[in-house]
């Protein structure tokens, strides 16, 4: 009910796939790719998370919608669109980090190490933020691209462009580090 | 089987590790339902889809090469210089070396005109404009290898100056002995002779006058 009130009119592109929206965002249709920004927006920025701090992972999160619209000639028809769309997204987030570490951004005395964007961050649950802040950059990538974002091991293998097994032991290293530290997780759950 | 494998703790960790996953599982349903109701979300997604209509930046995109300068770039010029000091000393009627030849055999797509009358035309200052012709916008977008060698003749004047800086080997030749090291040797070898002969010689000669004295 809740979400009949704060959307407007209903989008006739809403029941699509996204493969059918990408086909035809390549035909020229702006709405159906407005379609996907939609529906994907939160889980590209989310993803960057593990890789970029909030301020930049939003503005990688753009960047990577308006790179795969300006590019959207070269996605296949018929292959998914989510992988991608994500793969552009983790090329740019690691564009943004050679980029940040050649310039050796040095901070003004006067102003915080951190970005920190004057909106809200993101909602995250207490468990990915445990494991956003206790797994390296490519495990939270491959949790999140599997757990959350419902990919294969294929799909995830093209993504963060390593094989099939290298995700597999990837994601057996992230679930036996995250269950390590069951009990902190259960405090974080129950806080 | 079990209790063996609970007892050691195996079903322990994989239990956890269940509770984990579906724990992330939950949570992630949670936010995607989140995100659906959040007018925060619905303002950030409307800011990029207007970005979407937006034009181009220009500075991000490389400058279109028809707006620029027409002169001849500098990497030109360099190579024309290296391909007067290589070809200025000969005769400009005199064809090319077997070896260079295969460059104007080689089929180009670029002119039938050879190789040499290019060269002349640098040497006199003249530039063929079929040579250097500026590429359009669409070469930076679809850059094709082949498609270079139409505008620039890159092949034919990399295989010349790659032939031009790695000499060709002389053919081997083994090196003769000549007479008069050979006559050094053999004069050596008689003085070393006879030194042995005059120094044994007198014991030699001594050995057959030499009565041992023993009587049978």
């Amino acid at each position: 009910m809740l979400s009949i009130i704060t959307q407007p009119a209903a989008n006739p592109y809403s029941c699509a796939s996204d493969e059918e929206l990408g086909s035809l965002a390549r035909k020229g249709r702006v709405e159906a790719f407005d379609e996907l920004v939609r529906r994907h927006w939160a889980g590209i920025n989310r993803f960057l998370l593990g890789y970029l701090p909030h301020g930049s992972s939003e503005d990688v999160a753009q960047e990577a919608f308006l790179r795969a619209f300006r590019k959207i000639e070269l996605y296949e028809e018929g292959k998914p669109f989510t992988p991608w769309l994500f793969t552009i997204a983790r090329r740019l987030a690691l564009n943004a980090i050679r980029g940040r570490n050649r310039r050796r951004e040095v901070p003004f005395p006067d102003r915080p190490v951190e970005e920190q964007s004057p909106e809200e961050p993101l909602c995250f649950g207490p468990l990915w933020q445990f494991a956003k802040d206790r797994l390296s950059a490519n495990a939270y990538a491959a949790l999140r691209l599997h757990y959350a974002e419902d990919l294969p091991i294929e799909e995830v293998a093209r993504v963060l462009d390593k094989n099939k097994i290298a995700v597999k032991v990837m994601l057996h290293r992230a679930r036996r580090r995250l269950s390590k530290f069951s009990a902190q997780l259960k405090e974080t759950q129950t806080t | 089987m079990k209790r063996l494998l609970r007892s050691i703790g195996f079903f322990a960790s994989t239990q956890k590790e269940h509770e984990i996953l579906q724990g992330l599982r939950d949570e992630a349903l949670r936010e995607k339902a989140d995100d659906q109701l959040s007018p925060r979300e619905d303002e950030r997604v409307e800011r990029v889809q207007s970005a979407l209509r937006a034009p181009e930046d220009g500075p991000t995109r490389p400058l279109p090469r028809a707006k620029q300068s027409h002169a001849l770039p500098l990497w030109g010029l360099g190579f024309a210089c290296l391909l007067v000091l290589a070809f200025y000393p000969k005769p400009p009627t005199e064809m090319p070396s077997p070896r260079t030849g295969g460059l104007t055999g080689e089929p180009s797509l670029v002119a039938s005109e050879p190789l040499v009358s290019h060269v002349q035309a640098f040497a006199h200052g003249i530039f063929p404009p079929a040579l250097f012709t500026i590429p359009e916008d669409s070469w930076l977008t679809e850059v094709k290898p082949p498609v270079i060698d139409l505008v620039i003749p890159i092949r034919p004047l990399a295989s010349l100056y790659e032939e031009l800086s790695s000499p060709s080997l002389p053919s081997l030749e083994f090196p003769t002995i000549s007479d008069p090291t050979l006559y050094l040797y053999r004069e050596e070898g008689t003085r070393l002779r006879n030194d042995i002969q005059n120094g044994l010689a007198p014991v030699i000669e001594s050995l057959r006058i030499f009565d041992l004295g023993v009587e049978g």
